[in-house]
């Protein structure tokens, strides 16, 4: 069954006296243990569908259903804080903390049940996903991008949601460090069941994913 | 990391902001605690002079409102119900007296008579002994003398006398008069006079004829059977005699030396009776003086027109039935005053006023006046420039802010606890920066106003007339005038901690309001337009 519903959604803006569509009557599913790519050019629209199945904007016209039910009906913050995690391509990471701290930042926010012990989940989590306990005590800043974004998953994953949500998220790092951010967020998918998808233009990425929406003129196309 | 942490911990890792904001709330909370420390400090100083001056007022004739009123436009010479300057009496006395703020009054007659029976002692004559000091000169003595209807005489009450022999007045001399009457005399004038205690002496009270042309008010004229319609001879008996509690300093050459010689020396000038008897002396002319009309209109002498006119009108009226009187009365607090001089006004005579013993107090107070005013203004400009400086500061912080800001929406934070945590990084740095301020501040505007009284009080030091005052309390031997030295040790900038709570709560309150605007700011971030 999919966790997310994507249904007749529309996104548009005003052009003078036109209506411009960025996306246009889209709609898609995406289930967990499954690793998604939302495929596209630039202009293609598919970071401004990664903003709407994340709350961040809301649609024209059309619905999305998260297990079932309208993410308005949850509430956009409600929804951010307690059903999915966030990965950007700038990583967006709070450069004055310590990468334990960002951690600690999203499990302070979420209402998520998690284990009472949260600083040796949140190292826990590092660890597994290759921060050691040095690192993640120095301040974001001083770590290279990729162990950013790898903070910044670890962040994603810390509140126990279910929805990973992915914003190009090799987009600043190197073709090495692009592979193993890809394993990673791929292992989520097939070893912890999560729901992953990934907005990118590369078609390397994709087609490492499960399932590949491609974006064009801001409807999914068959491939 | 919850919001209160996270707020610490951007205090502490990004120390260069949070010590710009925290020197610019240090600087503005220097001037806001400098105003209301001066604001404290004035009112401290004003509660010390006025807890330091004794409660005591008298009342006297306003000259300058009379003439104000009489060169204003709304007078009207032949307006017959034209408000005329009023004569203080015994009903007046007890109305005042009955107000909350009064804990003791009294009133006393007063009379004056030019004799040539005794000598008038003045204590410049310990010093000159060949000097006249009859105050009129000619050989006669001008004598004041001043009624009491307490046994023990005011300035007696007050430790200004002291009876340095024989007893003080009796319940029922007060209230009679006798052939032979009771007085209390400065021991000075009982030795220039070769008195002691239970001695008498005579006082002939004279009405004398309207003199039309020029004449030598002396011992001659003032003997002269022409010159005398009547002539009643008073007999008192020294009862005691009284001295100053305050010695008189020769050698002290300054301004307040002289000033004290002077109080003392009028101070015992006086011959101390009851008001019965010195009524019945002040009397004496108004009681006769148409009698004194009506003889020499029987004789066809020659009449002053003017002083007929006199006698018709209110003021003549007045003085030919009333009596002259003065009042004194204590209160029972310093801090009473404003609220008595307040309700009085409605008591007293037209065109008469209280007056305070000001111990100088008067001198400085319209420039402690300013000295408020400038520290309201300073402070409500200052709360001004918080408001703007602060709400400009923090907002560009924000700015710089504005992709965290967007983290934590994007994490799902609530508005609420975002706007909690930047209230919380700006109340805690502004915590320390206001803390630091009361010190600074505090002793800052403490130097400054101490420096600007203590030019005040300098100028008004130099001002001060050298001759003393010609007020009643200078006559009554009250000293009206509080050194430099009391002054200054009145001056009070210790902070209270009132001041302290103020402090904060407006400090606090300024910081707050200014992160109103930049709350707005973060209300309408987009998370959106900030990460992707």
């Amino acid at each position: 069954m999919a966790i997310l519903e994507v249904k007749n959604v529309d996104y548009s803006y005003q052009d003078g006296d036109q209506k411009r569509y960025i996306l246009n009557n889209i709609s898609g599913e995406f289930e967990k243990g499954k690793f998604h790519a939302i495929l596209g050019d630039s202009g293609s629209g598919k970071t401004t569908f990664l903003s709407l199945i994340s709350a961040l904007d809301k649609p024209g016209a059309g619905q999305i259903l998260f297990e079932g039910k309208d993410i308005k009906e949850i509430g956009a913050e409600s929804y951010r804080r307690n059903h999915i995690g966030m990965v950007f391509q700038a990583y967006n990471l709070i450069p004055f903390m310590t990468a334990v701290e960002n951690v600690r930042v999203a499990m302070s926010i979420t209402e998520n049940e998690l284990p009472a012990d949260a600083d040796a989940v949140a190292y826990n989590l590092l660890d597994h996903i290759g921060i050691t306990r040095d690192k993640a005590d120095r301040t974001v800043n001083k770590l290279s991008g990729g162990e950013q974004q790898r903070v910044a998953i670890a962040r994603a994953l810390s509140t126990n949601v279910d929805l990973i949500l992915a914003d190009e998220p090799t987009g600043n790092l190197n073709e090495e460090m692009e592979g193993e951010i890809v394993n990673i967020l791929k292992n989520l998918a097939h070893e912890h069941d999560k729901c992953v998808v990934v907005v990118t233009h590369s078609k390397d990425i994709a087609s490492k994913a499960d399932v590949i929406f491609h974006l064009k003129k801001g409807q999914f196309e068959d491939e | 990391m919850n919001f209160f942490k996270r707020a610490t911990t951007s205090i502490l890792r990004r120390p260069g902001k949070s010590v710009i904001l925290l020197l610019l709330i240090f600087i503005l909370g220097t001037v806001i605690s400098g105003a209301l420390a001066v604001e404290g400090a004035v009112s401290n100083t004003e509660e010390n002079l006025r807890r330091g001056m004794r409660p005591i007022v008298t009342f006297e004739r306003d000259w300058e409102g009379f003439d104000e009123y009489i060169m204003g436009s709304t007078f009207n010479w032949d307006d017959p119900d034209a408000p005329q300057m009023g004569m203080l009496t015994p009903d007046h006395v007890r109305d005042l007296a009955a107000l909350p703020q009064v804990q003791s009054a009294e009133y006393s007659v007063s009379a004056h008579v030019d004799v040539e029976t005794v000598i008038n002692h003045s204590i410049w004559m310990d010093q000159s002994p060949d000097d006249d000091f009859q105050f009129w000169g000619g050989g006669i003595a001008w004598l004041q003398f001043r009624g009491t209807g307490d046994s023990e005489p005011l300035q007696v009450r007050e430790g200004l006398l002291e009876l340095v022999d024989g007893r003080l007045f009796t319940d029922i001399e007060l209230t009679t008069v006798s052939e032979v009457n009771p007085a209390l005399v400065s021991a000075g004038f009982a030795r220039v006079n070769g008195l002691s205690v239970h001695d008498t002496f005579d006082i002939p009270v004279r009405l004398f004829f309207p003199q039309m042309g020029g004449m030598m008010w002396d011992e001659e004229f003032i003997t002269n059977p022409d010159n005398i319609f009547l002539e009643e001879v008073f007999t008192f008996e020294v009862i005691g005699l009284v001295d100053a509690v305050e010695e008189a300093d020769f050698n002290d050459m300054s301004e307040e030396g002289h000033a004290a010689l002077n109080r003392i020396d009028n101070m015992l000038r006086p011959i101390h009776v009851s008001n019965a008897v010195a009524e019945t002396m002040q009397r004496f002319h108004a009681d006769n003086v148409l009698d004194m009309h009506a003889y020499m209109a029987e004789n066809d002498m020659e009449i002053d027109p003017w002083a007929l006119e006199w006698l018709e009108t209110d003021a003549g009226q007045a003085e030919l039935e009333q009596v002259s009187i003065e009042s004194v009365m204590i209160l029972e607090d310093p801090l009473y005053m404003d609220d008595f001089i307040e309700a009085a006004a409605d008591y007293l005579p037209d065109f008469w006023r209280v007056e305070p013993l000001a111990g100088g107090f008067d001198a400085i107070s319209t420039s402690m006046e300013t000295l408020q005013d400038i520290a309201g203004w300073v402070l409500w400009v200052s709360i001004g420039a918080t408001l703007l400086i602060l709400s400009l500061l923090i907002t560009l912080f924000l700015r710089d802010r504005r992709h965290e800001m967007g983290v934590y929406l994007a994490l799902g934070e609530k508005k609420g606890k975002i706007i909690s945590q930047i209230l919380l990084e700006v109340v805690v740095t502004a915590v320390v920066a206001i803390t630091l301020a009361v010190f600074t501040g505090n002793m800052i505007s403490g130097m400054m106003s101490q420096n600007m009284l203590q030019n005040e009080i300098a100028n008004a030091q130099g001002d001060r007339d050298p001759w003393g005052s010609w007020s009643q309390f200078d006559q009554l031997g009250f000293n009206n005038e509080m050194s430099a030295e009391d002054m200054m040790e009145a001056f009070d900038i210790s902070i209270s901690i009132e001041t302290i709570g103020i402090f904060y709560a407006v400090g606090l309150g300024a910081v707050i309001l200014s992160t109103f605007a930049p709350v707005i700011y973060v209300v309408t971030l987009n998370p959106k337009k900030v990460l992707m």
